[in-house]
């Protein structure tokens, strides 16, 4: 059975899971730019958790490597119009 | 003893000759250094996020070493004064990761795959990439 939170007025919703915890073989790496790429927005801001579902944990680590892939130029620091 | 990675940008336009030299140079230093290269790899020219010294393309190499926190403040040195190299960054890798995990032409996405059927504990292995201290260098666009 799929857990269900919310409230009953305002409809039900599926949690959203951390990715990283879900499958352990994913390992979070700046040279794995195009999987980072799902972490940060259009204008290449890092994404919070609320928004992704990511752990604690592995937000963090997510982070740093997005930091380092910035540095890198593999992901941009903005884009601007 | 340490292993550390190190991925740099060279500029794209620089010939083979330079190139080697350039290589030879980070090779002595390495060596100088009671270091050791484990394994380099040409990741080919890429385009850049963004521009690095007007340029929009750069030409990626990434490099596994095992040796000294001496060797590696030598190393920077070296690649801050060298005017080829536009851009790079040092991590000092994860304690559980093993030389052999670095190795040349060993899929590093085989081995987890392997172990994971012989025993479940050693999945956490897949995470080795994960790096516990860095120095990173030139953080502005």
């Amino acid at each position: 059975m799929q857990r269900r939170h919310g409230n009953p007025r305002r409809g039900y919703y599926k949690r959203k899971t951390c990715r990283f915890c879900e499958d352990k073989n994913i390992s979070i790496d700046y040279k794995n730019s195009g999987m980072l790429r799902d972490f940060i927005t259009e204008r290449g801001k890092i994404l919070p958790r609320r928004i992704t579902g990511t752990c604690s944990r592995h937000q963090r680590q997510l982070a740093v490597e997005i930091k380092r892939a910035r540095i890198m130029a593999l992901l941009p620091f903005s884009v601007h119009d | 003893m340490d292993l550390y990675e190190i991925m740099f940008i060279q500029n794209p336009d620089l010939g083979e000759e330079d190139h080697e030299k350039l290589f030879t140079r980070f090779r002595n230093t390495v060596s100088k250094n009671r270091g050791e290269i484990i394994n380099t790899q040409d990741q080919g020219i890429r385009s850049l996020a963004f521009k690095i010294q007007k340029r929009s393309r750069g030409r990626y190499f990434l490099v596994h070493l095992e040796g000294p926190g001496s060797m590696i403040s030598e190393l920077e040195r070296l690649m801050r004064l060298d005017e080829n190299i536009m851009r790079f960054v040092t991590i000092k890798l994860d304690s559980h990761v093993t030389r052999e995990d670095l190795m040349p032409k060993a899929a590093p996405e085989a081995a987890p795959a392997v172990e994971t059927e012989a025993a479940p504990e050693a999945a956490p292995a897949a995470e080795a990439q994960e790096a516990v201290e860095t120095t990173e260098e030139q953080g502005g666009e």
